[in-house]
């Protein structure tokens, strides 16, 4: 028998836990068990009736052969990769480049410096639309949002921009999802109470209690935007708009988050069914080290572990789904919502996005916007498709890169960035390894897993 | 050996409607915006625990 090569041990005095990333299966063992299992059962031909034995092969730990493996793998990655052409397809118009805010760790400045400040008009508007309707028309079989992102999308000068891309929304019956620093959101509301059937959720960020927010997330003047973001939440959740809070995190906001908490409990938002909150570990994709307290995920879900000991109130409003890796390991071990592997990153991998900028090209990721040497086509002065752009993006995934096929974590992380594979190594050929994702893995295993058991 | 799995198993097991593959742990342009995706799987498969709201 084979022991599969996608196996992550993690090892304890008197027991293992084991991680299968191919199968999905997660399983306490003595160490008698792996003692026979390593002087036994790998030497073995083919199973006997041994019900241990039968268990291992069961979850996809030993297998006949290699081959069986590998077959087991592209079935995986078949049935997952075309799954993509179900889920969600989001279309994204960027009303601008420009900001109203200069958060400290903001990844639009990094690769180009400044972004074309024009924001899109009344024909790159219309142009923009027709594009998004042709590519529906296109591919109709796929689960379409329209989104708004920018730079910030809501700002006094991109408003009747806004409202046209709401009303087309509605018209097509699309949902809508607004990325928003919430800093000019007051403004909006009363727009967004028109089209409140469409909008999805209203994403804001919030980094912390007012100092910490205030550090991070300052105007474009310097002064700070806390008591204007928080302002737009109470306004979004008093005309039930649903409201998504976005906690960028790092090493040096994380053992601030029990204020944060306590404040959003004490604002009422907390326990509305409108708001909802999560964590988004704050990522440096081009290695550029501009981003300061960029935190290895291990170390930054040790301390926020930590900090979730302390205060489980915390916990319970924050959760872990900003840590992708683990609410996919949290969906298996607790199945409070479904799980799948990750065959590929993100949506960019199965085409899943459609973004606008308002330099007139499309792009396949919201990151790489304003990088005309990345776009996947255009929407002015016509549309046009760069297929062979595209399929940079949209055919990339574990099978398609050797190294993560090989990886013992290939099918749980999906093959890296592939922004940041384009960007360093220019073809996206090649994986894009986070360290320290198999440390946070145990991590989280032994103080949330075992723990509860 | 113990399994420390849920009780659906593995990767998608039990799942014949395909509503894990409406939504897998794979967004990350918008966090929650599968608030919306997960009630949609609960009302085209009639599973109210997919609606996570």
């Amino acid at each position: 028998m084979y022991l599969t090569r996608y196996l992550v041990r993690y090892k304890h005095p008197g027991y293992e836990i084991w991680l299968n990333a191919l199968t999905g299966a997660v399983d306490w063992l003595s160490r008698e068990e792996v003692g026979l299992i390593e002087r036994t059962y790998c030497r073995q031909e083919a199973p006997d009736e041994e019900p241990l034995l039968t268990q291992l092969v069961a979850r996809g730990y030993l297998y006949h052969d290699e081959a069986a493996e590998k077959r087991a793998f592209d079935e995986l990655v078949d049935d997952h990769a075309e799954a993509g052409g179900v889920r969600i397809t989001n279309q994204i118009v960027c009303p601008t480049y420009s900001c109203n805010l200069r958060c400290v760790y903001c990844f639009e400045r990094l690769p180009h410096g400044d972004l074309p400040r024009k924001p899109m008009d009344r024909t790159s508007t219309s142009a923009a639309l027709a594009a998004f309707s042709h590519i529906r028309e296109t591919e109709p079989e796929r689960n379409y949002s329209i989104g708004l992102f920018g730079g910030e999308p809501l700002m006094p000068n991109t408003r009747s921009v806004v409202s046209r891309i709401l009303a087309d929304a509605e018209s097509n019956s699309l949902p809508v999802m607004i990325v928003t620093n919430g800093f000019d959101v007051s403004g909006f509301v009363p727009l967004m109470e028109q089209y409140v059937s469409s909008i999805m959720a209203v994403q804001i960020t919030i980094d912390g209690p007012e100092d910490v927010h205030d550090e991070r997330r300052p105007t474009a003047g310097g002064r700070g935007s806390f008591k204007s973001v928080a302002a737009a939440v109470d306004s979004l959740l008093e005309k039930q708009i649903k409201v998504v809070l976005r906690t960028n995190v790092d090493s040096s906001n994380v053992g601030r988050l029990p204020e944060l908490a306590r404040f959003a409990k004490a604002r009422g938002w907390a326990g509305n069914p409108a708001f909802s909150c999560s964590l988004a570990p704050v990522k440096d994709h081009l290695h550029s080290g501009m981003i300061p307290n960029v935190t290895p995920e291990a170390e930054l879900l040790s301390a926020l572990l930590d900090v979730y000991d302390r205060d489980p109130d915390t916990e319970d409003l924050f959760g872990f789904e900003g840590f992708q890796m683990l609410s996919a390991i949290g969906g298996l071990v607790k199945q409070d919502q479904p799980s799948a592997p990750r065959v590929y990153h993100c949506e960019a991998n199965y085409g899943g996005f459609w973004v606008a900028g308002p330099d007139g090209f499309i792009y396949a990721c919201p990151e790489s916007i304003g990088q005309p040497q990345l776009a996947i086509g255009r929407y002015l002065p016509e549309l046009e498709i760069w297929t062979e752009n595209r399929e940079k993006w949209a055919g990339r995934n574990i099978r398609t890169i050797k190294a993560c096929a090989d990886c013992q974590i290939g099918p749980l992380c999906g093959g890296g960035c592939t922004y940041a594979s384009l960007n360093d190594l220019s073809d996206g050929s090649r994986p894009v390894c986070e360290p320290g994702l198999i440390d946070a893995i145990g991590v989280f295993l032994q103080r949330r897993v075992l723990r509860s058991r | 050996m113990k399994s420390l799995n849920g009780n659906d198993a593995l990767w998608g097991e039990g799942k014949k409607d395909n509503s894990h593959k409406i939504v897998g742990p794979n967004c990350c342009w918008v966090i929650g915006c599968c608030w919306y995706w997960y009630g949609m799987a609960a009302r085209e498969t009639g599973k109210p625990e997919l609606a996570k709201t």
